[in-house]
């Protein structure tokens, strides 16, 4: 990439409200990062000050720490032989230090050599990684307490190669406007301006194949080589800017040039401290703390943070996509075996170098200081995210969740862990990155908002069980804010939840049919699933965008639909799944039957007792939002199953197409029943559906309910021989089936009225 | 910034067992880049110790020495510097400047290594210098009554060479230093 097209997205992406270095892509990053003060009311003056500081505390660092034995200590004329030789053991010598030193560079050499080969005319040439080199080398002895990690050159290169860009921005400059560059010494120009003149438009010539064309400050386009000499003032703001930072009269002489080809290294040192050592409060980004392997005294998981950040991304990947992060957790993929490479280097090895510098405009262009509400920092109250208490911390962790939703389909597709680490550690070259970044944006201010509801976070050991108004923030975050605890346990928690759910239906079952009982006050399928639509209804009515509208009113269709079939059922005392019309209308009526039914029913498998038992003593809202939890979780899932399989049984259901989006609302019904289908149940089935379209209604109503009571007593019989938690490979199988056989016969069922 | 170890004349194990400690502690892999032996060694299991420290070696035949295949004299360039090597028995008088400056001619380096006397000796001579490690177990010599060990190591950087002397005189490890530049036909010391 040209350093012209460079220059050309510098622009383009200026996120910040200063606009006074759209161009200058390496100062912007230098105010964002905190090197240069970044009110906009700075001068260029204290700019000029501030920088040469920086660059002089850099040269006295050098100085001491780089050794060079030959040069005499100074101060001392004959120094002692027996410490200062080259053999000598003690490691106070100058020699000894040279010897470390030397280790130090033979490690960085080895990384440095394989830095971005792609672009290795820059970044292999020998100026460059001599700088490299200098800096990691002064920065790893300056904090010894962390020395050097692969990684860090990842890091470094991209502030370098933005400081370089900058200065051959001012080269391009200093060509088309010569005359404003003039040795100004005493206030008088060693040469005259000449009239003769220089291209006015200065973006016209530094991109010749640029599409969008700047207007210059008269509000035309610039014609060809105009012959007008400029004064200063009617430079355009920009160039008024880069001919000032680069003054060499300016304040601090040539060490305050903001943009200097000589300092390249000091400014790229003090940008790339500044980054992994940013934050000044607990909250902000510090990468250097990724790289640390032990957790820090005040933590509160007691995780290193970079574990810790993980989980982070994993808990926040939870509250947008349930699915995917389920459909992850249960291949046993830990956020930190992709997280690690993504926070270590800042996604610098997840995009190519132009687009990585976009990314970096946004997150340093977030505020790294602690969000703090009320006084009360998040971090020193005790919640386990360190890294979403910051907006910059909050963008980095939305860009990886939005990275890893990009990645959604194929993610979901695959069947094991290495695969999808392939696929994640693999992120695709040709990204819409404006996307991503929007997405991260967002998630950006979702996540700042738990920060700000601290009662939704995963709080640590210290404080115990989490809110009352769980059900309001869930509903006002818009999301299935889970209850859940600190992420490890949120993992389990779901798979509990799906056993117990599954546990929970296995016993309605044989419940009822141990009853037999047609009009008891008791769940009935149908009520069951009036329940839990309404339930999905004030769900979907909470999410936004999750559940098209279209689909709320296909929901309060099958509602009705079934509240008219329990009026209709037959009267066939065999019957065996209860039609009753007796509905129970309130969001606890779950719960409370869960009780009831514990006492009537006899032979009940002792496993789910206790378990309920917790649940109905526990919270009952709780409940409620985990089952919608489920829902929604498993909705998405199996809508795709669902898409496939109504496309295939085109030959039963005539009305295919127009009845699929009704099928879909039946799945998350379905699935809370699970029946079990063998093979040639699904024969018997398919033929009695078919005789179901020419047989009249009641005998249609009486042979699917057979066959969905059948499929319940192969689920039961599975069950029996294998507990809910080793279930084989082929038993999963036969559920999924069961599971599509249960979608048609409610199609069928719909497809009846 | 090359460091080059000069010794020889170690005698293991006629004339001695091994090396001082205190020599054996200060050698340890990794910071030496060449070694040049004058000879005499004797046996094998030193010259293993030897690459162990480095494995760039260069070694040259004294006359107990009892591996017959190395060369009599050897010349390797090092940097900007020529370096001649000779165990020094074939020079007579044994020893004498003049003579070895004759063998610096010959071979036509910079600097001469040689040994035999087991008595350190560094002289600069018609632009170029002498050097004469001694014997770095301090093994009895015939032409020599005080033998202390010793060994030189030359750290070679540009055109200017600083020569280190360790002696082991008294058990305690005194060490010297002396500079030599070198340039087109004569050469300044410090």
């Amino acid at each position: 990439m040209t350093i012209s097209e460079e220059i050309q997205r510098a622009t383009c992406a200026s996120p910040s409200g200063d606009h006074r270095f759209e161009k200058l892509r390496g100062v912007r990053w230098r105010i964002n990062l905190g090197i240069l003060p970044s009110s906009p009311s700075s001068t260029i003056d204290e700019l000029r000050r501030v920088t040469a500081d920086s660059r002089r505390r850099y040269a006295a660092l050098r100085r001491r720490l780089l050794i060079d034995p030959h040069l005499p200590k100074k101060g001392i004329n004959s120094p002692d032989l027996t410490i200062d030789n080259p053999l000598s053991q003690n490691p106070e010598s100058t020699w000894g230090r040279f010897f470390r030193n030397a280790e130090l560079e033979k490690t960085l050499d080895q990384d440095l050599s394989r830095l971005y080969p792609e672009h290795g005319s820059y970044f292999q040439s020998s100026g460059c990684q001599g700088m490299l080199r200098r800096i990691l080398l002064l920065w790893c002895l300056k904090h010894p307490e962390i020395g050097y990690r692969q990684g860090m050159h990842e890091l470094l290169a991209p502030l370098l190669y933005v400081l370089q860009v900058d200065v051959q921005y001012l080269t391009e400059v200093r060509s088309n406007y010569e005359d404003q560059f003039t040795d100004l010494f005493d206030e008088l120009a060693f040469q005259e301006r000449d009239s003769a003149a220089y291209d006015f438009d200065i973006k016209k010539v530094l991109d010749d194949s640029m599409e969008e064309e700047e207007e210059d400050e008269n509000g035309t386009h610039a014609t060809k080589k105009k012959k007008k000499p400029k004064r200063f003032d009617e430079l355009d703001t920009e160039t008024q800017t880069a001919v000032l930072l680069s003054d060499a009269y300016g304040a601090e002489g040539e060490l305050g040039i903001v943009l200097s080809d000589k300092f390249l290294e000091h400014d790229a040192y003090s940008m790339f401290d500044a980054l992994m050592y940013g934050g000044s409060s607990l909250g902000s980004v510090s990468v250097a703390n990724f790289f640390v392997y032990s957790a820090p005294s005040d933590s509160v998981t007691g995780l290193p943070p970079v574990i810790e950040a993980s989980s982070a991304l994993y808990y926040l990947l939870s509250l947008v996509d349930a699915s995917l992060h389920s459909h992850l957790v249960e291949l046993g993929v830990e956020p930190q075996y992709f997280a690690l490479r993504w926070l270590r280097v800042l996604f610098g090895r997840e995009f190519p170098l132009s687009n990585l510098l976009t990314v970096w405009d946004e997150i340093f262009s977030a505020d790294n200081t602690e969000v703090v509400e009320r006084g009360v920092s998040a971090v020193e109250d005790g919640f386990e995210f360190r890294i979403l208490s910051s907006p910059r911390g909050a963008l980095v962790a939305g860009m990886a969740v939005s990275m890893i939703l990009y990645l959604r389909s194929s993610l979901l597709a695959t069947e094991n862990a290495t695969s999808s680490l392939k696929r994640l550690l693999n992120f695709p070259e040709d990204v819409d990155l404006c996307k991503v970044i929007e997405k991260a944006k967002s998630l950006q201010s979702l996540a700042l908002e738990i920060n700000a509801r601290r009662d939704l976070l995963p709080k640590g050991s210290r404080k115990p069980m989490r809110g009352h108004s769980l059900s309001v923030d869930s509903i006002s975050l818009g999301g299935s804010a889970s209850p859940v605890g600190s992420v490890p346990e949120s993992y389990w928690e779901e798979k509990w939840r799906v056993l117990n759910s599954k546990e929970e239906e296995e016993e309605e079952a044989r419940r009822r049919k141990a009853s037999r009982r047609q009009n008891t006050v008791k769940k009935s399928w149908s009520e069951r699933v009036k329940l839990r639509l309404s339930r999905t209804e004030s769900d979907a009515s909470d999410r936004s965008g999750n559940k098209p509208p279209i689909r709320r009113s296909l929901l309060d269709d099958l509602s009705k639909q079934l509240g008219d079939k329990d009026s209709v059922s037959p009267t066939n005392t065999d019957t065996d799944i209860e039609r009753s019309s007796t509905v129970s209308g309130s969001p606890s009526g779950d719960c409370e039957d869960n009780g009831s039914d514990k006492g009537k029913s006899e032979d009940h498998v002792e496993l789910p007792l206790p378990v309920r038992e917790n649940e109905s003593e526990g919270k009952s809202v709780v409940n409620i939002f985990r089952d919608r939890n489920i829902l929604s979780g498993k909705f998405q899932r199996f809508w795709r199953l669902g898409r496939n399989l109504s496309g295939e049984e085109t030959s039963e259901t005539k009305e295919a197409k127009p009845i699929e989006p009704e099928a879909k609302p039946i799945e998350p019904v379905a699935k809370p029943v699970e029946p079990e289908a063998k093979p040639m149940d699904h024969e018997e089935e398919e033929e009695r559906t078919n005789s179901d379209s020419t047989e009249g209604h009641g005998n249609a109503l009486k042979n699917t309910g057979r066959s969905m009571l059948e499929h319940i007593k192969v689920i039961e019989s599975v069950l029996e021989q294998s507990s809910p938690e080793n279930m084989a490979d082929n038993h999963r199988l036969t559920v999924e089936e069961a599971l599509r056989e249960l979608r048609r016969l409610g199609t069928m069922l719909l497809s009846e009225m | 910034m090359v460091l080059v170890l000069a010794l020889g004349d170690l005698h293991v194990p006629h004339r001695a067992a091994d090396l001082p400690p205190k020599f054996k502690s200060m050698l340890v892999p990794g910071k030496i880049q060449h070694i040049i032996c004058t000879g005499n060694l004797c046996i094998k299991e030193i010259h293993d110790y030897l690459k162990t420290i480095c494995p760039d070696l260069h070694i040259v035949r004294g006359e107990f020495d009892e591996d017959a295949r190395y060369p009599e004299t050897k010349t390797l360039t090092i940097g900007q510097f020529k370096l001649g090597l000779c165990h020094g028995h074939q020079v007579i008088p044994w020893g004498d400047l003049d003579s070895l400056a004759m063998l610096q001619r010959q071979l036509d380096v910079d600097i001469l290594v040689t040994g035999h006397t087991h008595q350190f000796t560094a002289y600069k001579h018609e632009g170029g210098v002498v050097i004469n490690p001694g014997s770095a177990t301090g093994a009895y010599s015939s032409i020599n009554q005080d033998v202390n060990p010793s060994f030189v190591l030359m750290d070679i950087d540009g055109l200017r060479v600083v020569v280190y002397v360790y002696e082991l005189i008294d058990g305690e490890v005194k060490v010297d230093k002396i500079d030599f530049k070198k340039t087109s036909t004569s050469n300044s010391a410090p």
